[in-house]
């Protein structure tokens, strides 16, 4: 009270000089949901109630208009045809009481029901509206019709703008149903869904639904759903027809022979890329929805009467048994499906060819499609599987056979060839012939760095440009290629950071693993190239030795889908013809034997019966 | 893992095995012992001891499958519950001990060979840790390894008997008595103990299909390693001849030392080495799985997975015991002939008991 | 628990590790090879010098083009001790895993070996490829003198001398491990290559005169008379009596051994012509077979047989006689026949009066006896003296050079 005026002076003054930080209001934080505990599906028990109120007020308005129209008809006079309208809307009503006795019920409850597809069209439009989060999501179109019949039937079309084809919703759906003008049949008399199907939909793919989930499925993968008023079911018509990638060559696994499409990310077409190399009626294609919010499609195909039973029995039941929220790509459900998942070798064969699928199909495999992904999975395989290249059986084999023992030196080079150099140039120095030695020695003489530390420079620099180049733009795609070579390469001798041999041994090891078909395969090597690098720094080639020997027992005691995944070297079964090194084409009798087929024998042992029988224009025999 | 053997091991597992267990010795300090013993007559104390010894297998073969059950079972049906917990610990004891040794004489070796200023310690612990992870894993796993790295060490080893044969000179063979072939007779009969590995096919004979499997496996096994040791044993004599060929402490590194071709392939001795650790590690896990398997079966436990790094630390610190190198190769000397209380008594005592109890074929015979 | 086990197992893996140091790994450039030892007595009674020569890798000696290497000589009581004191010597730690030769001086090959043969068999560092050789003089001067002209690297010099130059028969490689199983082997005495430092005045000193109808004289290293290019001569071959050298083979005689011992390749006869005692015929002549050797005992005295198959191609005739057909080539091959018999036996001879059985011999009476304590028991090494030999050469004479016909100069 009562400032004298030096306190108010000072107060100006202060304003004045004082630094008054800009008012602005308090920055986002991320901070926990309050109430937390409670899923966002479920609502909270008020707004429950709230909903529950409000159908009960829709039936009783409903109620009060019905009461209207049959007090105004029976004043007006009898009319057959009226009379029969008020009778089907009479039993519309009744339903919807019966379904009203269901929500009291609920009401007093606090659990959540799964709402049913209820006979009022309002009704049904405010669930929709409820899950799909209307008015605020604008991608669900809402498309209210009348179906000209005797007595009209009003109907109410959704669909998912995007995911459905419009022309096709146009020409399959709305053409049809409302263009009947002049048959005005008797819907409301027989099975109404039935008649629109059968009759009125000339659509492929149409089929009745009965509960809230097929429908929010179907809407979900871009098919269009029918309510009627007054019927407790639905209509799902297939119109899907979002836009997608089209069929391309393969952008991982390219080849000189083979069939030059890969597949893309819509499932169906995928499948049809399969069965348009096998013209099978065995082919069987299961789907299976994965993911409790994605409902991904995954589709399971094998040759019913070659692939063992068991095996397929075992591949559903895994993925069947999949809980979890959204699978995005194969490869995450390989790693939710297979036996060893902390285990770095690939226990299925992933590849984007449909020929290699049909393939190992024949053999007796089971291939596995996501939606979504244009990689598909094979099980079970061995690891020779992984070695071996889209078109191995394209070319001859001898020729196939060389290119198949230089990736299995690659392999073994890509793991070995640096622990093998720090093991003998450290360690056993008398394995290298003398004049080799005093001239490495002699480069190696001015590098400051030991062995071990030049390896890891030159990995972490092969490495870095690995990585580059898979990121770096298309037009600069070149300048990696310069940049490394150069500055790594050949900077890095002149400038005495690591020695030319290092250089060699590296830039090998490099190539070698890129020989390598699979490329996760490729990177399991990569991998225990380390611990090879490890073991050499710390006991030379016994070290090595060693882990080769723990290496090649846990390999021998893994297995892809119950087949053993060195089969058929390390439980020694038949082999088929093909596993390190090929056999002729003609040659290849049996199916491979740790898949236990139906059927083990594929070709007939003269599979060629024309070198039997005499040539045209030959001599008899 | 549900158990230790799933009753699907092969023909080429069984060979892995017994030859695993049978062969190393080849590789470390016994052939100087034989050598000097029989001179150029060894190829026949060879001989003797594998026909004896599969006789013996034979034999065991016949006793395991003439009462139902495992070995243990056997054992107890035939010679009474307090023989069968006796034959099952001296096995335990010998198969136990034969790790180590090969343990303790792999890893002085491998201080000879390829890296001579390592601590001994550290080779010890390193070599009982890798046989201790290929036990856990199983003898699936173990066998299916062995049978793997199998070919690349016969073939290193005729690589190795080829490559030294600008040295040889065939007259080192003669005379051809050696010292006498009485002398020769008598070790072969001594020696039975250098194939005793060829009994774990009777230990796990339930994972074996039958019999016959096992018969042919040991046909096989013990047939191959022979003819390997005899074409060893017939080179390193031409190469070094009786004398000389006595003196040396590991005859196989001393042949692959002498490898010289030409300016470019000499002294290659190293590259051996991993063929000869891979042998020694199948050779110290096999015995190992065999001693922890019999403890198993003994004292009916249900898995054998948690008694592996307690076996693991058992033998590395057994194989610490001895004092030197000279301790060591005697007391592998007496191993040697206590084995053959292991060949010869227990299953003799085994065949007859399991022939009266055939003969006898009472319902219910006491024995 | 599994994961827990896992990870306290690493953990205690990877300290161990650790804390072990680098278990022996060294760097290529911390070590320093030795490529040729050498082995003198010393000035006092029992030291013995050891000269060590080690390669300096090319880059890091001062002049630019061949390698140098560098010889360290220590004085010491043994040969161990002498190796502790090259670590003392040499900037960083020598290994011998890349000696090729061994070198020893005359007077400690004559004293004898035996004391200081013990490390060669028995530390690993040693092996039994490496050649061994004994040198006229001392091996400390061998390794000053040594100065390879066609060759850029010593090590490279003595590996290709050694491995590859045995051509005609005038020296013969050793490698420790043969003069060891020579050792120890009571069928056979060891020998050596013999090598010296020629004075390189020109003249020469013969020390086998030549056999009736040869017109070859015999060398022993040092002796040869030439100039011009490398001291060194490799040259004959030393015997020794177990472990002492007894005396050297000069090189026509090393021919003859190596004939014997299978080990000729192929070399140039020079024979007195048979109808011209004036003028010489060359002919290159190599081995057509292994020598069929065998050795009986007669009424407890040795008899050996030496039946000797060589081919030959005529190189130079002389005096122009048209020895390439029919009976004349009979006549030639007779004379060539003669001669070397007479060499052989004069070699054999020639050991026999040292009792020091190099040809080995004795390895081909072992089939005669049942076990090997008959044949310890027999002393093969002392009864060698009294053997009688037989010599027979059989010469094939296949081709004659390029002329079929030499005409005569009017």
């Amino acid at each position: 009270m009562g400032e004298s005026g030096i306190t108010k002076i000072a107060k100006n003054i202060k304003k004045l000089l004082v630094y008054q930080p800009e008012r602005l209001p308090d920055p986002f934080v991320l901070d926990e949901n309050q109430g937390d505990g409670k899923t966002a599906k479920e609502p909270p028990v008020a707004l429950k109630g709230v909903r529950e109120l409000e159908s009960m007020l829709r039936y009783a308005r409903r109620l009060a208009i019905f009461m209207e129209k049959t007090i105004e008809i029976l004043r007006n006079g009898q009319r057959p045809d009226k009379a029969e309208l008020l009778q089907i809307e009479y039993t519309a009503l009744e339903q919807q009481q019966g379904e009203l006795s269901a929500i009291k019920l609920s009401y007093n409850s606090t659990e959540a029901v799964e709402p049913a597809i209820s006979t009022s069209l309002e009704e049904n439009q405010k669930v929709i509206e409820d899950l799909y989060n209307l008015p605020l999501n604008k991608d669900v179109v809402i498309r209210k019709l009348t179906i000209p019949g005797q007595p009209a039937v009003k109907a109410m079309l959704i669909f998912m703008d995007g995911l459905a084809d419009k022309k096709v919703v146009n020409m399959t759906v709305l053409n049809p149903l409302m263009m009947m003008r002049n048959a005005r049949p008797e819907l409301y008399s027989a099975d109404l869904v039935n008649i629109i199907i059968e009759q009125y939909l000339p659509s492929g793919q149409a089929s009745r639904v009965g509960s809230f989930k097929e429908v929010q499925q179907g809407i979900n993968t871009g098919d269009a759903v029918l309510f009627f008023d007054g019927i407790g079911e639905a209509v799902t018509v297939e119109t899907k027809g979002f836009e997608h990638r089209g069929v391309d060559r393969p952008a991982t696994e390219q080849s000189v022979r083979g069939a030059q499409n890969a597949f893309t990310e819509v499932l169906r077409v995928n499948t049809a890329l399969i069965r348009s190399m096998l013209h099978s009626s065995d082919l069987v294609t299961e789907m299976i929805p994965v993911g409790k919010r994605g409902h991904t499609n995954c589709a399971v195909m094998y040759l019913a009467s070659i692939a063992n039973r068991n095996l397929v029995a075992e591949v559903r039941r895994r993925i069947q048994g999949i809980s979890t929220d959204l699978i995005i790509d194969s490869g995450i459900l390989e790693h939710l499906i297979v036996d060893f998942p902390s285990n770095p070798f690939p226990q299925t064969l992933s590849t984007e060819r449909p020929d290699r699928v049909v393939e190992h199909l024949v053999e007796g495999r089971v291939g596995i499609l996501l939606d979504g992904s244009p990689f598909g999975h094979i099980v079970p395989i061995t690891i020779f599987t992984l070695m071996h290249s889209a078109d191995d059986f394209s070319l001859h084999y001898y020729y196939t056979n060389m290119l198949r023992m230089i990736r299995w030196i690659g392999g073994f080079m890509s793991m070995l060839l640096p622990g093998i150099y720090l093991a003998i140039s450290t360690f056993h120095q008398e394995a290298m012939p003398t004049e080799l030695l005093l001239s490495i020695t002699a480069a190696r003489a001015q590098v400051p760095f030991p062995t071990i530390f030049e390896i890891l420079i030159m990995e972490l620099a092969f490495e870095l440009i690995r990585e580059g180049g898979l990121r770096i733009p298309g037009i600069l795609g070149s300048t990696i290629g310069i940049v490394g070579a150069i500055i790594l390469g050949q900077a890095a001798v002149t400038a005495k950071i690591v020695s030319p041999i290092m250089v060699i041994v590296i830039a090998v090891t490099g190539l070698a693993s890129y020989s390598i078909p699979d490329y996760r395969l490729a990177s399991a090597f990569r991998l225990f190239r380390w611990i090879f690098v490890l073991l050499a720094l710390a006991m030379g080639l016994v070290g090595m030795a060693c882990g080769f020997a723990v290496f090649t027992a846990v390999l021998c005691s893994m297995k892809s889908f119950g087949a053993p995944y060195l089969a058929p070297i390390a439980p020694k079964t038949t082999p088929g013809g093909d596993i390190i090194l090929r056999k002729a084409s003609h040659m290849q009798q049996r199916r491979p034997d740790e898949l236990n087929p139906q059927d083990d024998i594929r070709q007939s042992a003269v599979s060629r019966p024309w070198t039997e029988e005499p040539s045209i224009g030959g001599d008899e025999l | 893992m549900k158990a230790y053997h799933v009753g699907k091991m092969g023909i080429a597992e069984g060979i892995a095995l017994v030859f695993g267990l049978v062969i190393p010795h080849l590789f470390l300090s016994r052939l100087a012992d034989v050598i000097q013993e029989n001179g150029q007559l060894s190829w026949l104390t060879m001989s003797f001891y594998t026909v004896i010894s599969l006789v013996v297998l034979f034999m065991m073969v016949y006793v395991i499958h003439s009462v139902p059950g495992d070995f243990v079972t056997v054992c107890q049906q035939l010679v009474g519950n307090l023989g069968a917990w006796l034959i099952v610990i001296v096995y335990i004891c010998l198969f136990f001990a034969n790790s180590s040794l090969l343990l303790r004489q792999y890893a002085e070796y491998t201080l000879i060979t390829a890296l001579p200023k390592v601590n001994f310690q550290l080779v010890i612990v390193w070599y009982a840790l890798t046989t201790g992870i290929m036990c856990y894993l199983g003898i699936e796993a173990l066998c299916r390894t062995g049978y793997i790295l199998l070919p690349f060490m016969a073939g290193g080893l005729m690589l190795v008997c080829v490559m030294v044969s600008p040295f040889y000179v065939a007259y080192n063979l003669t005379p051809w008595q050696g010292n006498g072939i009485q002398v020769a007779v008598q070790s072969g009969i001594k020696g039975v103990g250098f194939n005793i590995g060829v009994l774990s096919l009777v230990f796990l004979s339930s994972a074996f299909q039958n019999g016959k499997t096992i018969k042919k496996i040991a046909l096989y096994a013990l047939g191959g390693s022979l003819v390997l040791r005899i074409t060893f044993m017939l080179v390193y004599t031409m190469v070094f001849g009786v004398a000389i060929g006595s003196e040396k402490v590991m005859p196989f590194f001393e042949l692959a030392r002498l490898v010289y071709i030409n300016q470019y392939i000499q002294r290659i001795e190293a590259l051996f080495i991993v063929v000869w650790v891979f042998i020694g590690l199948l050779a110290i896990a096999s015995s190992l799985y065999i001693g922890l398997y019999l403890i198993t079966v003994l004292l009916k436990l249900p898995t054998m997975r948690p008694i592996v790094p307690l076996g693991v630390m058992a033998i590395a610190q057994f194989s610490m015991l001895p004092p030197d190198i000279g301790y060591t190769i005697y007391v592998d000397r007496l191993m040697l002939q206590v084995s053959q209380v292991g060949i010869y008594l227990f299953p003799g005592i085994l065949f007859i008991m399991a022939l009266v109890k055939k003969r006898r074929k009472k319902p219910c015979a006491d024995s | 628990m599994c994961r827990q086990l896992m990870w306290w197992t690493g953990l205690l893996v990877g300290i161990s590790i650790l804390l072990s140091g680098c278990n022996g790994a060294k760097e290529l450039d911390q070590r320093a090879n030795v490529i040729a030892i050498g082995l003198d007595t010393g000035q006092q009674e029992g030291m013995f010098t050891v000269s060590y020569q080690l390669a300096i890798p090319k880059g890091e000696s001062k002049g630019e083009g061949s390698e140098e290497a560098v010889v360290l000589t220590n004085t010491a009581a043994s040969i161990a001790e002498a190796r502790n004191l090259l670590s003392s010597e040499v900037a960083m730690q020598p290994v011998l895993a890349h000696a090729k030769i061994i070198v020893i001086g005359e007077a400690l090959a004559r004293k004898g070996l035996d004391k200081i043969l013990g490390p060669f068999m028995r530390y690993r560092e040693y092996r039994g490829t490496m050649y061994v050789v004994v040198t006229r003089g001392t091996a400390k001067s061998f390794f000053e003198q040594n100065k390879p002209a066609f060759v850029a690297s010593m090590s490279k010099f003595y590996e290709q001398k050694l491995a590859n130059g045995e051509e005609a028969g005038y020296f013969l490689s050793t490698t420790l491990h043969q003069y060891y199983a020579r050792l120890k082997s009571n069928s056979g005495q060891p020998y050596m290559t013999f090598v010296a430092i020629n004075p390189m005045t020109g003249e020469g000193h013969i020390s086998t005169s030549k056999a009736t109808g040869d017109k070859l004289d015999g060398y022993n290293a040092g002796d040869i008379p030439r100039q011009g290019g490398n001291a060194v001569d490799f040259a004959g071959v030393a015997m020794f009596d177990h472990d002492k050298m007894v005396a050297t083979l000069s090189t026509t005689e090393a021919r003859m051994l190596s004939m014997v011992l299978g080990r000729y390749s192929s070399g140039f006869i020079v024979v007195e012509d048979p109808l011209d005692s004036k003028s010489a015929v060359n002919v290159s002549l190599r081995l057509g077979s292994k020598p069929k050797i065998s050795v009986t005992l007669v009424e407890g005295k040795p008899m050996i047989n030496v039946h000797i198959l060589l081919e030959g191609e005529i190189t130079s005739i002389a005096s122009g006689i048209g020895y390439e057909q029919g009976s004349q080539l009979d006549i030639l091959e007779d004379q060539i026949n003669k001669t070397m018999q007479q060499q052989m036996i004069n070699m054999i001879k020639r050991t026999q009066e040292y009792n020091v059985d190099v040809a080995g011999f004795g390895y081909y009476l072992r089939p005669a006896f049942q076990s090997n304590k008959e044949f310890d028991d027999y002393k093969w090494n002392e009864k060698f003296n009294q053997a009688e030999v037989n010599v027979e050469v059989n010469t094939q004479i296949r081709r004659t050079g390029l002329m079929i016909r030499t005409v005569p100069i009017e």
